[in-house]
Protein backbone atom coordinates (compact mmCIF):
# COMPACT_ATOMS: atom_id res chain seq x y z
CA UNK A 1 0.00 0.00 0.00
CA UNK A 2 2.66 2.36 1.09
CA UNK A 3 4.60 1.20 -2.33
CA UNK A 4 1.44 2.34 -4.48
CA UNK A 5 0.69 5.71 -2.94
CA UNK A 6 4.22 6.53 -2.92
CA UNK A 7 4.09 6.22 -6.90
CA UNK A 8 0.77 7.81 -6.81
CA UNK A 9 2.34 10.61 -5.71
CA UNK A 10 5.21 10.52 -7.76
CA UNK A 11 3.21 9.96 -11.01
CA UNK A 12 1.40 13.37 -10.10
CA UNK A 13 4.78 14.69 -9.37
CA UNK A 14 5.58 14.15 -12.85
CA UNK A 15 2.58 15.42 -13.97
CA UNK A 16 2.53 18.52 -12.58
CA UNK A 17 6.00 19.09 -12.96
CA UNK A 18 5.59 18.02 -16.66
CA UNK A 19 2.49 20.71 -16.93
CA UNK A 20 5.14 23.46 -15.35
CA UNK A 21 7.43 23.36 -18.03
CA UNK A 22 4.38 23.76 -20.53
CA UNK A 23 3.62 20.43 -21.32
CA UNK A 24 -0.74 20.84 -21.68
CA UNK A 25 -0.58 17.28 -22.55
CA UNK A 26 0.56 16.59 -19.06
CA UNK A 27 -1.94 18.38 -17.13
CA UNK A 28 -4.68 16.68 -19.64
CA UNK A 29 -3.83 13.52 -17.79
CA UNK A 30 -4.15 15.02 -14.07
CA UNK A 31 -7.90 16.46 -15.57
CA UNK A 32 -7.99 12.85 -16.69
CA UNK A 33 -6.88 10.85 -13.44
CA UNK A 34 -9.05 13.48 -11.34
CA UNK A 35 -12.27 14.49 -13.14
CA UNK A 36 -14.71 12.61 -11.63
CA UNK A 37 -13.79 13.11 -7.86
CA UNK A 38 -13.75 16.87 -8.65
CA UNK A 39 -17.16 16.72 -10.67
CA UNK A 40 -19.04 14.76 -7.83
CA UNK A 41 -17.11 17.31 -5.26
CA UNK A 42 -18.60 19.79 -7.47
CA UNK A 43 -22.13 18.17 -7.83
CA UNK A 44 -22.56 17.47 -4.00
CA UNK A 45 -21.85 21.60 -3.91
CA UNK A 46 -24.23 22.88 -6.10
CA UNK A 47 -26.57 19.83 -6.60
CA UNK A 48 -27.12 20.40 -10.42
CA UNK A 49 -25.22 18.75 -12.96
CA UNK A 50 -24.78 22.12 -15.83
CA UNK A 51 -23.73 23.95 -13.06
CA UNK A 52 -21.14 21.09 -11.70
CA UNK A 53 -19.97 20.96 -15.14
CA UNK A 54 -19.20 24.04 -14.69
CA UNK A 55 -17.72 24.54 -11.30
CA UNK A 56 -15.55 21.50 -12.21
CA UNK A 57 -13.90 23.57 -15.13
CA UNK A 58 -13.29 26.61 -12.99
CA UNK A 59 -11.53 24.18 -10.60
CA UNK A 60 -9.36 23.01 -13.16
CA UNK A 61 -8.46 25.96 -15.04
CA UNK A 62 -7.93 27.51 -11.57
CA UNK A 63 -5.59 24.82 -10.80
CA UNK A 64 -3.82 25.61 -13.81
CA UNK A 65 -3.00 29.11 -13.31
CA UNK A 66 -1.48 28.66 -10.06
CA UNK A 67 0.34 25.31 -10.87
CA UNK A 68 3.52 27.49 -10.81
CA UNK A 69 2.88 28.09 -7.49
CA UNK A 70 2.21 24.61 -6.58
CA UNK A 71 5.94 23.41 -5.15
CA UNK A 72 4.92 19.87 -3.66
CA UNK A 73 4.73 20.75 -0.24
CA UNK A 74 1.74 18.41 -0.21
CA UNK A 75 0.63 16.32 -2.65
CA UNK A 76 -1.22 17.66 -6.01
CA UNK A 77 -4.53 16.00 -4.69
CA UNK A 78 -4.42 17.38 -1.74
CA UNK A 79 -4.12 20.76 -3.31
CA UNK A 80 -6.49 20.29 -6.16
CA UNK A 81 -8.95 19.36 -3.55
CA UNK A 82 -8.27 22.48 -1.44
CA UNK A 83 -8.68 25.08 -4.64
CA UNK A 84 -12.20 22.71 -4.95
CA UNK A 85 -13.90 23.34 -1.83
CA UNK A 86 -12.86 27.00 -1.76
CA UNK A 87 -14.32 27.44 -5.35
CA UNK A 88 -17.27 24.93 -4.32
CA UNK A 89 -17.78 26.96 -1.19
CA UNK A 90 -17.57 30.32 -2.78
CA UNK A 91 -19.88 28.72 -5.70
CA UNK A 92 -22.88 27.33 -3.09
CA UNK A 93 -22.69 30.97 -1.25
CA UNK A 94 -23.42 32.63 -4.66
CA UNK A 95 -26.04 30.44 -5.65
CA UNK A 96 -27.39 30.37 -2.19
CA UNK A 97 -27.95 33.89 -2.33
CA UNK A 98 -29.53 34.07 -5.39
CA UNK A 99 -32.23 31.38 -4.21
CA UNK A 100 -30.93 28.88 -6.19
CA UNK A 101 -31.65 26.06 -4.21
CA UNK A 102 -34.94 26.97 -3.34
CA UNK A 103 -36.24 26.14 -6.49
CA UNK A 104 -34.42 22.89 -6.32
CA UNK A 105 -36.35 21.69 -3.16
CA UNK A 106 -35.45 23.76 -0.41
CA UNK A 107 -38.62 25.48 -0.25
CA UNK A 108 -40.98 22.77 0.07
CA UNK A 109 -44.54 23.50 1.82
CA UNK A 110 -45.56 21.43 4.03
CA UNK A 111 -48.08 19.69 1.79
CA UNK A 112 -44.90 18.75 -0.40
CA UNK A 113 -43.56 16.95 2.59
CA UNK A 114 -46.26 15.53 3.72
CA UNK A 115 -47.40 13.82 -0.11
CA UNK A 116 -43.29 12.84 0.33
CA UNK A 117 -43.39 11.00 3.57
CA UNK A 118 -46.79 9.33 2.44
CA UNK A 119 -44.79 7.64 -0.50
CA UNK A 120 -42.28 6.40 1.24
CA UNK A 121 -42.20 2.99 2.84
CA UNK A 122 -41.03 2.59 6.51
CA UNK A 123 -37.26 2.91 6.56
CA UNK A 124 -37.36 0.27 9.13
CA UNK A 125 -38.01 -2.32 7.12
CA UNK A 126 -35.45 -2.35 4.09
CA UNK A 127 -33.46 0.73 4.63
CA UNK A 128 -30.83 -0.40 2.27
CA UNK A 129 -33.10 -0.64 -0.78
CA UNK A 130 -34.71 2.30 0.11
CA UNK A 131 -31.58 4.44 0.34
CA UNK A 132 -30.65 3.92 -2.88
CA UNK A 133 -33.90 5.20 -4.72
CA UNK A 134 -33.75 8.16 -5.73
CA UNK A 135 -36.23 9.93 -4.21
CA UNK A 136 -33.53 9.38 -1.04
CA UNK A 137 -31.31 10.45 -3.02
CA UNK A 138 -32.79 13.98 -3.29
CA UNK A 139 -33.58 13.90 0.41
CA UNK A 140 -30.28 13.04 1.18
CA UNK A 141 -28.86 16.22 -1.60
CA UNK A 142 -31.53 18.48 -0.24
CA UNK A 143 -30.33 17.82 3.43
CA UNK A 144 -26.74 18.63 2.77
CA UNK A 145 -28.00 22.11 0.64
CA UNK A 146 -28.82 22.70 3.70
CA UNK A 147 -26.15 22.32 5.53
CA UNK A 148 -23.83 25.53 6.27
CA UNK A 149 -20.40 25.98 4.30
CA UNK A 150 -18.16 24.11 6.88
CA UNK A 151 -20.60 21.66 7.56
CA UNK A 152 -21.49 20.95 3.89
CA UNK A 153 -17.44 21.04 3.07
CA UNK A 154 -16.87 18.17 5.62
CA UNK A 155 -19.38 15.85 4.79
CA UNK A 156 -18.56 16.18 1.02
CA UNK A 157 -14.71 15.65 1.51
CA UNK A 158 -15.37 12.09 4.08
CA UNK A 159 -18.70 10.76 3.59
CA UNK A 160 -19.25 11.31 -0.36
CA UNK A 161 -15.66 11.55 -1.52
CA UNK A 162 -14.12 9.18 1.22
CA UNK A 163 -10.91 11.19 1.87
CA UNK A 164 -9.60 10.35 5.75
CA UNK A 165 -9.34 12.54 8.56
CA UNK A 166 -5.87 12.97 8.02
CA UNK A 167 -6.04 14.23 4.23
CA UNK A 168 -9.01 16.03 5.15
CA UNK A 169 -7.20 17.82 7.94
CA UNK A 170 -4.85 18.90 5.25
CA UNK A 171 -7.29 20.13 2.51
CA UNK A 172 -9.18 22.20 5.28
CA UNK A 173 -6.32 23.13 6.91
CA UNK A 174 -7.53 21.75 10.84
CA UNK A 175 -6.86 19.77 13.35
CA UNK A 176 -7.35 16.43 13.17
CA UNK A 177 -9.71 16.43 16.07
CA UNK A 178 -11.99 19.19 14.66
CA UNK A 179 -12.38 17.38 11.72
CA UNK A 180 -14.01 14.82 13.71
CA UNK A 181 -15.89 16.84 15.64
CA UNK A 182 -17.20 19.07 12.58
CA UNK A 183 -17.83 16.08 10.86
CA UNK A 184 -19.90 14.37 13.95
CA UNK A 185 -22.15 17.50 14.46
CA UNK A 186 -22.80 17.83 10.12
CA UNK A 187 -23.73 14.10 10.34
CA UNK A 188 -26.07 15.02 13.49
CA UNK A 189 -27.84 17.98 10.91
CA UNK A 190 -28.46 15.68 8.36
CA UNK A 191 -29.42 12.87 10.42
CA UNK A 192 -32.10 15.17 11.98
CA UNK A 193 -33.41 16.27 9.08
CA UNK A 194 -33.89 12.36 7.31
CA UNK A 195 -35.58 11.55 10.67
CA UNK A 196 -38.01 14.04 10.16
CA UNK A 197 -38.41 13.09 6.45
CA UNK A 198 -38.45 9.46 7.09
CA UNK A 199 -39.48 8.57 10.30
CA UNK B 1 -22.68 17.10 29.14
CA UNK B 2 -24.52 13.97 30.08
CA UNK B 3 -23.23 10.23 30.10
CA UNK B 4 -25.48 9.92 26.24
CA UNK B 5 -24.16 13.20 25.32
CA UNK B 6 -20.83 11.80 26.16
CA UNK B 7 -21.49 8.25 24.02
CA UNK B 8 -22.84 9.92 21.52
CA UNK B 9 -19.96 11.87 20.42
CA UNK B 10 -17.85 8.66 19.41
CA UNK B 11 -20.91 7.30 17.26
CA UNK B 12 -18.80 9.07 14.16
CA UNK B 13 -15.82 6.80 14.71
CA UNK B 14 -17.21 3.91 15.78
CA UNK B 15 -19.18 3.66 12.70
CA UNK B 16 -16.01 4.11 11.17
CA UNK B 17 -14.38 1.58 13.33
CA UNK B 18 -11.93 3.87 14.70
CA UNK B 19 -12.44 3.61 18.21
CA UNK B 20 -9.64 1.56 20.89
CA UNK B 21 -11.00 -1.55 22.54
CA UNK B 22 -11.56 0.12 25.59
CA UNK B 23 -13.44 3.16 24.63
CA UNK B 24 -15.76 1.08 22.27
CA UNK B 25 -16.26 -1.46 25.51
CA UNK B 26 -17.54 1.53 27.25
CA UNK B 27 -19.72 2.70 24.03
CA UNK B 28 -21.19 -0.83 23.06
CA UNK B 29 -21.72 -0.92 27.46
CA UNK B 30 -23.99 1.97 27.78
CA UNK B 31 -25.79 0.96 24.04
CA UNK B 32 -27.17 -2.06 25.85
CA UNK B 33 -28.40 -0.19 28.35
CA UNK B 34 -29.63 2.45 26.52
CA UNK B 35 -32.85 2.62 24.20
CA UNK B 36 -32.55 6.02 22.80
CA UNK B 37 -28.77 6.22 22.30
CA UNK B 38 -29.32 2.57 19.99
CA UNK B 39 -32.07 4.85 18.07
CA UNK B 40 -30.03 7.65 17.49
CA UNK B 41 -26.76 4.99 16.14
CA UNK B 42 -29.49 3.54 14.09
CA UNK B 43 -30.37 6.75 12.65
CA UNK B 44 -26.23 7.90 12.44
CA UNK B 45 -25.90 4.67 10.69
CA UNK B 46 -28.42 5.35 8.08
CA UNK B 47 -27.17 8.58 7.84
CA UNK B 48 -23.87 7.90 6.59
CA UNK B 49 -24.97 5.06 4.85
CA UNK B 50 -26.87 7.59 2.83
CA UNK B 51 -24.34 10.21 2.43
CA UNK B 52 -21.86 7.05 1.32
CA UNK B 53 -24.39 5.49 -0.73
CA UNK B 54 -25.47 8.67 -3.12
CA UNK B 55 -24.28 8.19 -6.52
CA UNK B 56 -21.45 8.95 -8.53
CA UNK B 57 -22.05 10.88 -11.48
CA UNK B 58 -19.71 10.82 -14.72
CA UNK B 59 -18.90 14.23 -16.37
CA UNK B 60 -19.42 14.48 -19.80
CA UNK B 61 -17.09 12.61 -21.82
CA UNK B 62 -15.54 15.32 -23.52
CA UNK B 63 -14.78 16.78 -20.36
CA UNK B 64 -11.19 17.00 -20.51
CA UNK B 65 -11.43 19.00 -23.79
CA UNK B 66 -13.48 21.46 -22.59
CA UNK B 67 -11.43 22.42 -19.77
CA UNK B 68 -8.91 22.56 -22.37
CA UNK B 69 -10.44 24.96 -24.48
CA UNK B 70 -11.70 26.56 -20.99
CA UNK B 71 -7.86 27.56 -19.98
CA UNK B 72 -6.97 28.64 -23.62
CA UNK B 73 -9.66 30.93 -23.44
CA UNK B 74 -9.07 32.20 -20.59
CA UNK B 75 -9.70 36.35 -21.18
CA UNK B 76 -6.19 38.43 -20.95
CA UNK B 77 -7.41 40.07 -17.85
CA UNK B 78 -8.40 37.33 -16.24
CA UNK B 79 -4.32 37.39 -15.60
CA UNK B 80 -3.97 40.38 -14.77
CA UNK B 81 -7.05 39.32 -12.52
CA UNK B 82 -5.17 36.87 -10.64
CA UNK B 83 -2.08 38.34 -10.74
CA UNK B 84 -3.53 41.45 -8.48
CA UNK B 85 -4.54 38.27 -6.51
CA UNK B 86 -1.38 37.47 -6.24
CA UNK B 87 0.23 40.59 -5.42
CA UNK B 88 -1.56 40.85 -2.17
CA UNK B 89 -1.69 36.84 -0.82
CA UNK B 90 0.82 33.86 -0.78
CA UNK B 91 -2.17 31.58 -1.79
CA UNK B 92 -3.95 31.20 -5.12
CA UNK B 93 -7.38 31.23 -3.24
CA UNK B 94 -6.95 34.60 -1.19
CA UNK B 95 -10.06 36.49 -1.48
CA UNK B 96 -9.21 39.57 -3.92
CA UNK B 97 -11.40 42.12 -1.47
CA UNK B 98 -8.61 42.08 1.28
CA UNK B 99 -5.91 42.86 -0.89
CA UNK B 100 -7.67 45.43 -2.36
CA UNK B 101 -8.80 47.56 0.52
CA UNK B 102 -5.15 47.02 1.55
CA UNK B 103 -4.16 48.89 -1.29
CA UNK B 104 -6.76 51.42 -0.84
CA UNK B 105 -5.92 51.94 2.59
CA UNK B 106 -2.46 52.55 1.71
CA UNK B 107 -3.37 55.08 -0.46
CA UNK B 108 -5.52 56.73 1.89
CA UNK B 109 -2.69 56.82 4.59
CA UNK B 110 -0.61 58.36 2.06
CA UNK B 111 -3.16 61.10 1.18
CA UNK B 112 -3.80 61.93 4.60
CA UNK B 113 0.11 61.65 5.11
CA UNK B 114 0.70 64.03 1.91
CA UNK B 115 -1.67 67.07 3.43
CA UNK B 116 -1.03 66.91 7.02
CA UNK B 117 2.79 66.82 7.10
CA UNK B 118 4.33 70.26 6.70
CA UNK B 119 7.79 69.28 6.18
CA UNK B 120 6.89 68.25 2.41
CA UNK B 121 5.30 71.37 1.52
CA UNK B 122 7.64 73.36 3.19
CA UNK B 123 10.76 71.76 2.58
CA UNK B 124 10.92 73.87 -1.14
CA UNK B 125 10.28 76.85 0.22
CA UNK B 126 12.90 76.79 2.88
CA UNK B 127 15.23 75.98 0.51
CA UNK B 128 14.92 78.60 -2.40
CA UNK B 129 14.56 81.35 0.92
CA UNK B 130 18.28 80.27 2.00
CA UNK B 131 19.20 80.59 -1.16
CA UNK B 132 19.63 83.90 -2.54
CA UNK B 133 22.31 83.25 -5.11
CA UNK B 134 19.92 80.63 -6.74
CA UNK B 135 16.82 82.02 -6.79
CA UNK B 136 16.76 81.69 -10.79
CA UNK B 137 17.64 78.01 -10.40
CA UNK B 138 15.18 76.60 -12.36
CA UNK B 139 12.56 79.33 -11.87
CA UNK B 140 11.47 81.55 -14.97
CA UNK B 141 11.74 81.41 -18.67
CA UNK B 142 14.37 84.43 -19.09
CA UNK B 143 12.51 85.47 -22.66
CA UNK B 144 10.09 87.36 -19.94
CA UNK B 145 12.07 90.72 -18.79
CA UNK B 146 9.62 91.53 -16.22
CA UNK B 147 10.49 88.26 -14.68
CA UNK B 148 13.93 88.40 -15.42
CA UNK B 149 13.63 91.86 -13.68
CA UNK B 150 11.48 90.47 -10.76
CA UNK B 151 14.06 87.92 -9.94
CA UNK B 152 17.08 90.38 -9.94
CA UNK B 153 15.10 92.34 -7.62
CA UNK B 154 13.94 90.00 -5.40
CA UNK B 155 17.64 88.50 -5.35
CA UNK B 156 18.39 92.50 -4.12
CA UNK B 157 15.63 92.71 -1.78
CA UNK B 158 16.73 88.96 -0.25
CA UNK B 159 20.26 88.67 -0.34
CA UNK B 160 20.06 86.43 2.90
CA UNK B 161 17.56 84.43 4.76
CA UNK B 162 18.66 87.38 7.36
CA UNK B 163 17.32 90.22 5.26
CA UNK B 164 14.48 88.41 4.50
CA UNK B 165 13.34 88.38 8.19
CA UNK B 166 13.05 92.10 7.95
CA UNK B 167 9.95 91.74 6.36
CA UNK B 168 8.94 89.63 8.54
CA UNK B 169 6.94 89.13 11.82
CA UNK B 170 8.69 86.77 14.67
CA UNK B 171 7.46 83.56 14.78
CA UNK B 172 6.17 83.97 18.32
CA UNK B 173 3.78 86.77 17.80
CA UNK B 174 2.71 85.76 14.23
CA UNK B 175 -0.57 84.79 14.51
CA UNK B 176 -1.01 81.08 12.36
CA UNK B 177 2.69 82.03 11.10
CA UNK B 178 5.35 78.86 10.93
CA UNK B 179 8.40 80.33 9.43
CA UNK B 180 9.73 83.61 8.59
CA UNK B 181 8.03 85.06 5.43
CA UNK B 182 10.12 85.22 2.46
CA UNK B 183 8.72 86.05 -0.85
CA UNK B 184 10.77 84.14 -3.27
CA UNK B 185 10.93 84.16 -6.96
CA UNK B 186 8.86 82.07 -8.27
CA UNK B 187 9.82 78.48 -8.80
CA UNK B 188 8.50 76.61 -12.14
CA UNK B 189 7.32 73.71 -10.72
CA UNK B 190 7.28 70.14 -13.03
CA UNK B 191 4.84 69.14 -14.44
CA UNK B 192 4.17 66.23 -11.95
CA UNK B 193 4.02 68.60 -9.17
CA UNK B 194 0.61 70.43 -11.08
CA UNK B 195 -0.81 67.06 -11.52
CA UNK B 196 -0.20 65.96 -7.96
CA UNK B 197 -1.68 69.17 -6.95
CA UNK B 198 -4.82 68.51 -8.63
CA UNK B 199 -4.85 65.16 -7.85
CA UNK B 200 -4.49 65.79 -3.93
CA UNK B 201 -6.22 68.98 -3.13
CA UNK B 202 -3.85 70.89 -0.43
CA UNK B 203 -5.10 73.01 2.39
CA UNK B 204 -4.58 76.06 0.20
CA UNK B 205 -7.25 74.69 -2.18
CA UNK B 206 -9.17 73.85 0.16
CA UNK B 207 -8.97 77.31 1.72
CA UNK B 208 -10.35 79.03 -1.30
CA UNK B 209 -9.46 82.37 -2.62
CA UNK B 210 -11.78 84.57 -0.70
CA UNK B 211 -9.53 83.41 2.81
CA UNK B 212 -5.76 84.35 2.04
CA UNK B 213 -4.21 87.11 4.63
CA UNK B 214 -0.51 87.66 5.01
CA UNK B 215 0.56 89.51 8.51
CA UNK B 216 4.00 91.38 8.07
CA UNK B 217 5.96 94.22 9.05
CA UNK B 218 6.35 95.84 6.22
CA UNK B 219 2.83 95.55 4.55
CA UNK B 220 4.01 97.33 1.10
CA UNK B 221 7.07 95.80 0.60
CA UNK B 222 4.93 92.37 0.71
CA UNK B 223 2.82 93.49 -1.53
CA UNK B 224 5.15 94.69 -4.16
CA UNK B 225 6.86 91.16 -3.71
CA UNK B 226 3.98 89.33 -4.35
CA UNK B 227 3.08 92.04 -7.69
CA UNK B 228 6.25 91.24 -9.20
CA UNK B 229 5.50 87.27 -8.72
CA UNK B 230 2.86 87.69 -11.30
CA UNK B 231 4.30 88.10 -14.19
CA UNK B 232 6.10 85.23 -13.81
CA UNK B 233 2.26 83.05 -13.24
CA UNK B 234 1.16 84.38 -16.12
CA UNK B 235 -1.12 86.60 -13.63
CA UNK B 236 -1.79 90.52 -13.19
CA UNK B 237 -3.08 92.82 -10.73
CA UNK B 238 -6.72 93.74 -10.89
CA UNK B 239 -7.24 95.56 -7.89
CA UNK B 240 -5.72 97.30 -5.27
CA UNK B 241 -7.38 99.08 -2.22
CA UNK B 242 -5.54 99.97 1.06
CA UNK B 243 -6.07 102.04 3.97
CA UNK B 244 -5.37 105.37 4.91
CA UNK B 245 -2.54 104.26 7.50
CA UNK B 246 -0.88 101.68 5.08
CA UNK B 247 -1.41 99.40 7.50
CA UNK B 248 -3.45 97.00 5.38
CA UNK B 249 -3.90 96.45 1.95
CA UNK B 250 -6.02 94.61 -0.45
CA UNK B 251 -5.02 93.02 -3.77
CA UNK B 252 -6.85 91.47 -6.57
CA UNK B 253 -5.04 88.97 -8.76
CA UNK B 254 -5.75 87.53 -11.63
CA UNK B 255 -3.82 84.46 -12.25
CA UNK B 256 -4.29 81.11 -14.10
CA UNK B 257 -6.27 78.29 -12.71
CA UNK B 258 -3.21 76.18 -13.03
CA UNK B 259 -1.35 78.76 -10.92
CA UNK B 260 -3.81 79.04 -8.29
CA UNK B 261 -3.04 75.99 -6.36
CA UNK B 262 0.84 76.73 -6.29
CA UNK B 263 0.55 80.87 -5.16
CA UNK B 264 -1.72 79.76 -2.36
CA UNK B 265 0.18 77.08 -1.10
CA UNK B 266 3.40 79.35 -0.78
CA UNK B 267 1.35 81.95 0.32
CA UNK B 268 0.03 79.70 2.90
CA UNK B 269 3.58 78.13 3.08
CA UNK B 270 4.96 81.49 4.31
CA UNK B 271 2.59 82.23 6.46
CA UNK B 272 -0.81 83.33 5.34
CA UNK B 273 -3.73 82.43 8.00
CA UNK B 274 -6.75 80.93 6.55
CA UNK B 275 -9.03 83.27 8.41
CA UNK B 276 -10.25 86.83 8.86
CA UNK B 277 -8.35 89.87 10.76
CA UNK B 278 -11.02 90.38 12.83
CA UNK B 279 -14.78 92.59 12.71
CA UNK B 280 -13.78 95.59 11.93
CA UNK B 281 -11.41 94.79 8.67
CA UNK B 282 -13.33 94.47 5.56
CA UNK B 283 -13.34 91.40 4.05
CA UNK B 284 -11.86 90.71 1.03
CA UNK B 285 -13.94 89.91 -2.04
CA UNK B 286 -14.99 86.52 -3.12
CA UNK B 287 -13.34 84.58 -5.64
CA UNK B 288 -14.64 84.30 -9.03
CA UNK B 289 -13.88 81.80 -11.24
CA UNK B 290 -13.50 82.74 -15.23
CA UNK B 291 -12.93 80.02 -16.80
CA UNK B 292 -9.41 79.13 -16.79
CA UNK B 293 -8.57 81.98 -14.65
CA UNK B 294 -9.05 82.75 -11.21
CA UNK B 295 -9.59 85.80 -9.17
CA UNK B 296 -7.49 85.81 -5.41
CA UNK B 297 -7.51 88.77 -3.15
CA UNK B 298 -4.80 88.63 -1.13
CA UNK B 299 -4.90 90.57 2.22
CA UNK B 300 -1.92 92.21 3.16
CA UNK B 301 -2.03 93.38 7.33
CA UNK B 302 0.12 94.60 9.82
CA UNK B 303 2.05 92.45 12.29
CA UNK B 304 0.04 93.21 15.06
Amino acid sequence: MFCSVRSETDEDGQLVARTQRGDRNAFDALVEKYQKKIFNLAYRYVGDAEEANDLAQEIFTAAYQNLKKFRGDSKFSTWLFQIATNRGKNRFKYLKRRGYFVNKGMGENDDERDSQQRSIPDVSTNPETLLAGKQIQKIVQDAINELDPDHKEIVILRDIEGMSYEEIAQVLHLPEGTTKSRLHRARMVVKEKLKRVLS
Amino acid sequence: MNECERICNFFGELLDGQLDPQTEKSVRDHLSQCTGCREDLKWLGITVQSLTGLEKLAPPPDFVAQVRLRISSSPPNNAIFQFFRNVFSASPYMPLPVGVSALALIAVLGLVFYNHVPSLNATTGLTSARQPASHTQGALSSGVNGVTVAQRQSDNRFPDHSQARSFLPSPSTAVGLQRPYAMSAPRSHTQSSDVKNRLFPTRADVIGADNLTVESPSVQNAVNSLKKMLPGMEGRLIDEKSREDMHEIVIGILIPSSSYGRLTKELINHGAVEAGAGADIVPPKRADTEGNHVVLHVRFVSRR
